[in-house]
């Protein structure tokens, strides 16, 4: 600074003319610190903390140069100015800018791993319901699935393929270092969201971290700021995507002259209450309206800071009975003591969620939505004395009645606590300890009226009422501590640290039914008659378990042209049997920055060129405690002994003291280049990971084992693939300005073994099966050698004269399918993959003047998708409502005249598709004439716009239920919307 | 200095909390016990032999069960495709005998009865490391017993099959498939070992358990199917057993046909071995037979919940029956149809009745066929029965002597054999007691059962059951044990099952006598090998 004063005032001496003026970022924030030079000469001066400066220029033709980490270079002629306010943009390409590993911060120069750093201006903007929305597609490799229209589901993630059969494939989230999920905080209570990609970066998470590892920062307190006060808010509008195009009444008629349905459908029409046109599923769906505000304020003094935030969501799904409902709050206070060596900071997270619950525990009751679609379009809907219509054909039940006769809630409350204590004795040494606690506390309940379905017919339960608690608490301690070093070249940051995480869970849960009245709904469990008759049931549990983990990470840097990371972490979990509690997971990467070498120096073109290398042991732990343990129960032991009913004691499962976790190694090369000043910049990364010990219930033999399955590790799973990123800026000129984001990721599995010494497995394959009566056929196979999530069934390749499918068998030689029992494994073979070999994301954002523009594309590639609503709804010879092209002929010859539902080839498609997932258009009022307010903007905002596809289905972004079946479009999946927002962003 | 001192500090405290740091990873459990935590005493025996006991309810009555295996696979009953409600489908390739590998009812019976027969290994085992226990010879014997009942299911059903004895075998051990002949013999050896030390009582102490009497039955049973399993007729050995279950005299017939399977029919002097049920205790054994074979209509005439309109008997042989003889109406539910309160259920302006006629397997209307109602269902009953199943009764002691007789007693056999049938007949015709008579003639006679293809009420394709040897054997057993776990051994026996048509069933091969080997043992276990024909 003072070297920069002393040019100052060099340059005073032989000045002409005072430039003043201020230095503002796009908020309309002061920016202080930013370096204006004037452009070939060495004076210059940097904004105060006001963002005002004042530098001195030799002529009307010089010009200034701004520049500040994290914002694009503005260079200005001076001309005829005295004052100059400049508005700095965010540079979309900041190489210099920090990103969060684990425990601590990197420069991104030095990182040597395979990170993806998303920052709150790169967001995508608009109604956003979690936080994986914000950067859906915007990280190579990170698969981000929506795919259900319900306002209370959540995101299914997978980094980098699947990597165990048995555990989740979802990534650690971690919100400041304490484990949630995406919808733990506001969206907008976030500053960036940074993405541990390879083992290289995430085995300093041991156990947690073989998925990856997703860290999330949230806004903190600004030391030395003054006040912001930010308002957010939107109001959205959904419609359901596309609608499964059934039969209507009048279809009935038209066709009743030239087809003979089995369904008999005017006969049951006719029989319970006459012929009417009733749309089932315009019945129960509606328009849904959508809310949220947001409020943050955020400053500090001189040595403390203070965020708070508070953000109301109200939303409605299109199904009537489904919402949404959330309020979350979040204060971080932060204060220095003794000159900066002892810092303290604390953090309230408080979040209440109520979700409308149309079956029992669930948000969403797939019988409601199935019966709609398959429900006969000629039925009324409720009788003239006002009880619904009903009939006695099986499974088949008034879906307006279920909708209306149902009160349902499920409430999510949880707190989250941190205390964080840091200790600077040196500048080189930190010391930190951060204590947190979490409490989940879950209510659901759930009732039925006496003129609900269940009541009336089916169970014939009298009206129904259920309720549960569950209690949830995860404790938490973490001391790291990290000193840094650098000497001449040379930088050196070593870290040390212990890690202590307990989760206990526990709940309860109790039916009843044969109630006097409904208006108890679920809140008087007592009044109902079946617990005393001793029909109803109750249930209560309780588990807990413990991981501890000591961990230690070493970064060298050399020149800024070397770096080298080296970490390992020992970890113990009490989820394994006693001689497998503990394991060791080692990392290392290296680095190097090929630009900063001299003989590319002069290259001027090259800004970066970065080779990476890396390689990490991860692990997977499964889902529950105490798997290895011999556990006994007494349930259905009951044993008649002279008179009396006593208990008996068997084991619950095969016994597996062996069990221990699963092992990935990844292997990870990568290299980040930036061209033409960043203009064109990203990164490369290829990897090879391999998953050992997996975790399954495997098959035994019985005898001599007591169950027939048996949890054990056994298989082994490989990943191989390769991620690109480019970011480039194909046009900046003063008022115009155009971004484009690229992510490109190629994924290839391969099951490489499912057996070992004590397991194995006749024909060494696992036959799944996905699809639900009454087809029940397999619909998947595990086979080594084979990629997980091949579709495994009869090939149909043409229509018999009679109607009937016919299959081309493994050998080529063609049969008519007269029976289901024709799917046998010698019949069968792989007909398909449901997981896309290939995801691309395509961001692209223009601005221009005020104005700015972003559209936000995905898609996915190269597999097959099982269309199970064709499946069962294209078979016009079933009982139930049909799909209106089950009327088409079948391979272009005739209508299928095949009795059953059945999974034959003709019912996989290909599933590729590119979406327009946002587009969003925002304008940035001028608010200069204001005092107290910042800055102003409104935007329109569209999501699920478009997509381009082949797949007849709904929608072909499938969301991942089991792991194991992949790419099955469940015929009762919430169908996708389609969301118009508007919304506003004032800062004071 | 200062900064050294502090920097003392701070390093003393972080090693010391390392040093403190929790590293204690045993696991505490709230809801469950855990066996290595869980001392069992002598004390404790009932707990330790109770799940070997437990798993009859699930092998008898879980879903496609043994009961299904018997039944559905013979001529007696089917679950049709049910235009409007389903069905049809794997219940349809038991009827056709289109089963494979993968059928599901094999694998849940192999399954099941392996489960019992771990369990009782795991419980030998248990009460071996107990040390002194009073009767510790009399419950090992009766575990022995119980362990051979299973292994006869098997035999029976898949032939071919592993013995296991023992419990604590070492990892990953896979045992040797056995012949049919070692099978037969191991069971007969182990019950002809346990037998001196097993109870001779019968009462409620022994009510469930495994006595001699009901270890007679089993090897009674073993002897008279003899021919089947190991091509060596041994009648007069299975005459041998069942004459000393009736001169005991502890055993009798009840007065009533019905009461054998009424709610209440815990202890009764006619069963020699049954599988406890209770709605209390048992209630989530997932029994279903009454949901499985009522129509939804039929709520109303037991005040139940609806069920789902599956099974039911094939018109075929309920045209055998005697229009006189009660047990048509204690098994079946046909004709037109009530609710509880006497009030006729109507629908579609007409009243509900259940009609013994098929269109076919592939097409059946909702009301067609009569349904299995044998067991009592309770006007109120919810889920999870009260009746005890009568696995051996008297009657099945008298009906095999009579059966022996008949076969090799000669004339005179036959004259007594004749008089057994009678006797069990008599209180199937109240009303008509001349009905009940059989003479040793009519025994000689073939089967009275219309066998051929049916389709929509008419025998297209007569095949009859006149030449079948002791036809009319077959049909009083047909009659008196129809859901009672007989039928396919019977058919079997008398040469039926794999040579006659019956409703859409045409044989499909004498393999079809035993079961494959469920494809998923076979996958586990590489040395199965499959049985001859599949």
């Amino acid at each position: 600074m003072g070297f920069m004063l002393m040019l100052w005032g060099t340059s005073e001496l032989c000045a002409q003319t005072i430039i003043k003026g201020r230095v503002t970022s796009d908020q309309k924030e002061a920016l202080p610190g930013v370096n204006i030079l004037v452009k070939g000469t060495a004076s210059g001066t940097t904004s105060d903390s006001n963002g005002e400066f004042s530098v001195s220029v030799p002529n009307a033709d010089a010009v200034l140069v701004f520049s500040f980490i994290g914002y694009l270079s503005e260079e200005i002629t001076v001309g005829a100015n005295t004052t100059i306010d400049v508005v700095m943009m965010p540079d979309l390409i900041s190489l210099n800018e920090v990103v969060v590993v684990g425990y601590g911060t990197q420069k991104a120069s030095e990182v040597t791993t395979a990170i993806a750093s998303v920052k709150e201006k790169d967001f995508t903007a608009g109604a956003m319901r979690d936080a994986s929305e914000l950067i859906k597609g915007k990280v190579a490799g990170l698969t981000i699935t929506n795919g259900s229209g319900d306002p209370a589901a959540g995101p299914t993630i997978s980094l980098r393929g699947i990597a165990t059969l048995e555990g989740s494939a979802a990534p650690l989230i971690l919100v400041d270092g304490v484990p949630g999920d995406f919808n733990t905080i506001s969206p907008s209570d976030i500053a960036s969201i940074d993405v541990l990609k390879d083992a290289s970066a995430a085995a300093i998470y041991g156990t947690r971290g073989a998925n990856g590892v997703v860290l999330i920062t949230t806004k903190q307190g600004d030391k030395g700021k003054t006040a912001r006060l930010t308002y957010n808010h939107y109001s959205a509008w959904s419609r359901q995507y596309r609608k499964p195009d059934f039969f209507t009444a009048k279809d009935y008629e038209r066709y009743a002259s030239e087809f003979t349905f089995k369904n008999n459908f005017i006969t049951e029409a006719t029989d319970n209450g006459g012929i009417t046109d009733t749309n089932w599923l315009d019945e129960i769906t509606q328009k849904a309206y959508m809310q949220s505000h947001n409020i943050s304020l955020r400053g500090g003094g001189q040595s403390s800071g203070y965020a708070a935030n508070v953000n109301f969501v109200n939303q409605d799904g299109v199904f009537k009975g489904s919402y949404n409902e959330e309020l979350r709050l979040s204060l971080d206070i932060n204060q220095s003591l003794f000159d900066d060596k002892v810092r303290i900071s604390a953090n309230v997270l408080r979040g209440m969620q109520d979700i409308g619950a149309l079956g029992d525990g669930v948000s969403f009751n797939n019988l409601i939505y199935r019966n709609a679609l398959m429900r006969n379009p000629m039925l009324g809907i409720k009788k003239d004395d006002g009880s619904y219509i009903e009939t006695d054909r099986l499974q088949y039940i008034n879906p307006v009645g279920m909708v209306n006769e149902t009160d349902g809630v499920l409430t999510n409350n949880w707190t989250r606590l941190t205390g964080n204590i840091a200790l600077i004795p040196l500048n080189a040494w930190e010391t930190n300890l951060m204590v947190a606690t979490e409490i989940r506390n879950n209510f659901r309940g759930y009732s039925e009226t006496k003129k609900h379905y269940n009541s009336l017919k089916g169970p014939r339960r009298n009206g129904f009422a259920s309720r549960a608690n569950d209690d949830l608490r995860t404790d938490y301690l973490e001391l790291t501590s990290k000193y840094t070093k650098d000497f001449s070249n040379h930088s050196l940051t070593i870290l040390g640290g212990y890690s202590y995480q307990y989760n206990v869970n526990q709940g309860d849960w109790a039916n009843n039914f044969d109630f006097p009245t409904s208006e108890y709904s679920y809140n008087n469990l007592g009044s109902g008659n079946a617990m005393r008759l001793g029909t109803a049931r109750m249930s209560s549990y309780k588990n807990d378990n413990r991981l501890v983990g000591f961990f230690g990470r070493v970064n060298y840097g050399f020149d800024d042209r070397f770096n080298i990371m080296a970490s390992v972490r020992r970890e113990g979990s009490s989820k394994f049997g006693a001689n497998y509690k503990w394991g060791t997971f080692p990392a290392i990467s290296t680095g190097w920055t090929i630009s900063n070498e001299s003989f590319l120096e002069s290259a001027g073109a090259i800004n970066l060129l970065k080779l990476r290398a890396g390689w990490g042991i991860t692990g997977v732990i499964p889902r529950n405690s105490y798997q290895s343990k011999p556990l006994l129960t007494y349930e259905g032991v009951y044993f008649y002994d002279d008179g009396k009913w006593v208990n008996g004691l068997v084991a619950q499962a095969n016994e597996n003291p062996n069990l221990k976790w699963e092992e990935s190694s990844e292997f990870n090369v990568g290299v980040d280049f930036g061209f033409l000043e960043n203009r064109v910049a990203g990164s490369i990364d290829t990897y090879v990971k391999k998953t050992e010990n997996l975790l399954w219930l495997y098959s035994v033999p019985q005898p001599p084992n007591l169950h027939d399955e048996t949890l054990a590790n056994v298989g082994e799973l490989e990943n191989r693939g390769v991620e690109v990123l480019v970011k480039t800026i194909p046009v900046r000129t003063g008022d115009f300005e155009w971004s484009s984001t690229l992510t490109y990721s190629y994924n290839k599995n391969k099951l490489i073994s499912l057996s070992n010494d004590l397991y194995e497995i006749k024909g060494d394959y696992i036959n799944l099966w996905g699809i639900s009566e009454p087809i029940s056929m397999v619909s998947h196979r595990l086979q080594p050698g084979q990629p997980m999530g091949n579709f495994w069934g009869l090939k149909s390749v043409d229509i018999s004269e009679d109607g009937l499918w016919v299959i081309e068998l493994p050998d080529g030689t063609r049969q008519n399918m007269t029976n289901n029992s024709m799917a046998s494994d010698v019949n069968s073979q792989i007909l398909g993959n449901g997981i896309p070999k290939m995801r691309v994301g395509w961001t692209n954002t223009f601005r221009y003047k005020n104005f700015d523009l972003s559209i936000v594309m995905s898609g996915a590639f190269k597999y097959q998708i099982m269309n199970q609503q064709r499946m069962f709804y294209e078979n016009p010879n079933i009982n139930y409502n049909v799909l209106r092209s089950s009327m088409d002929n079948v391979y272009g010859k005739r209508r299928l005249s095949y009795l059953n539902q059945a999974f034959v080839s003709y019912y996989l498609e290909d599933g590729d598709y590119v979406k327009i997932e946002n587009a969003t258009l925002g304008y940035n009022l001028d608010m200069s004439a204001l005092k107290y307010v910042r800055s102003v903007r409104f935007y329109l905002s569209g999501s699920n716009l478009a997509t381009i596809t082949g797949y007849k289905g709904i929608d072909p972004e499938i969301p991942v239920g089991d792991i194991r079946l992949q790419g099955i479009d469940n015929r009762d999946k919430y169908p996708i919307v389609r969301t118009f927002t508007v919304g506003v962003d004032i800062n004071f | 200095m200062k900064r050294l001192r502090l920097k003392n500090i701070v390093t003393s405290i972080l090693f010391s909390s390392a040093l403190f740091a929790c590293t204690d990873l045993d696991e505490k459990l709230y809801d469950s016990i855990s066996a290595d935590e869980t001392a069992l005493t002598a004390s404790d025996l009932n707990t330790i032999i109770a799940p070997a006991y437990a798993n009859l309810r699930e092998v008898y009555w879980h879903w496609n069960g043994l009961f299904d295996v018997y039944e559905e696979s013979s001529d007696l009953i089917v679950t049709p495709f049910r235009v409007g409600i389903g069905w049809g489908d794997l219940y349809l390739d038991m009827h056709k005998h289109t089963w494979g590998p993968a059928i599901e009812h094999g694998n849940n019976l192999w399954v099941r009865t392996y489960a019992g027969i771990n369990l009782c290994n795991k419980a030998a085992f248990q009460i071996e490391q107990l040390g002194a226990v009073d009767n510790k010879e009399a419950v090992l014997a009766e575990l022995r017993a119980l362990r051979a009942f299973y292994y006869y299911l098997l035999l029976d059903n898949f032939r071919n099959v592993p013995i296991v004895t023992r419990f604590d075998v070492e990892p990953g051990f896979l045992p040797e498939q056995n012949t049919g002949q070692e099978v037969y013999d191991f069971i007969e050896g182990e019950l002809t070992e346990v037998m001196p030390q097993l109870s001779v009582e019968n009462t409620q102490k022994t009510y469930g358990r495994f006595t001699q009497w009901a270890a007679k039955m089993v090897l009674a049973k073993l002897y008279l199917n003899s021919e089947v399993y190991i091509n060596t007729d041994r009648y007069d050995d299975a005459l041998l057993q069942v004459n000393d279950i009736i001169s005991s005299n502890k055993f009798s017939l009840l007065a009533s046909y019905k009461a054998n399977f009424a709610v209440n029919n815990t202890n009764t002097p006619e069963e020699i071995f049954s599988i406890p049920f209770s709605k209390d205790f048992t209630g989530n054994a997932n029994t279903y037979y009454q949901f499985k074979t009522l129509h939804p209509l039929s709520a109303s005439t037991f005040n139940m919940p609806e069920p789902w309109g599956g099974s039911c008997g094939i018109p075929q042989f309920i045209d055998t029956y005697d229009e006189d003889d009660v047990r048509l109406k204690d098994c079946w539910l046909g004709g037109p149809q009530f609710s509880a309160s006497g009030s006729p259920i109507m629908v579609g302006g007409e009243q509900f009745e259940y009609i013994n006629y098929m269109t076919s397997v592939d097409e059946a209307e909702y009301n067609e066929g009569f349904r299995f109602v044998k067991y009592e269902i309770p006007i109120g009953f919810t889920s999870g029965p009260d009746n005890d199943v009568p696995l051996f009764r008297y009657t099945d002691a008298l009906m095999m002597k009579a059966e022996c007789l008949l076969r090799t007693g000669g004339a005179s056999g036959a004259t007594e054999a004749a008089e057994i049938v009678t006797a069990v007949r008599q209180r199937a015709f109240p009303a008509t007691p001349a009905k009940a008579i059989v003479s040793a003639e009519d025994l000689a006679e073939g089967s009275s059962y219309a066998y051929g293809k049916y389709e929509e009420g008419v025998v297209t394709d007569f095949e009859g059951g006149a030449d079948i040897e002791f036809g009319r054997l077959l049909d009083e057993l047909a009659w008196e044990f129809v859901g009672e776990h007989h039928r396919k051994q019977d058919l079997i026996r008398f040469g039926v099952y794999t040579t006659k048509s019956w409703l859409t069933h045409v044989p499909n091969g004498n393999h079809r006598v035993i079961f494959p080997i469920p494809q998923q043992q076979r996958e586990t276990n590489l040395k199965l090998e499959q049985n001859d024909g599949y």
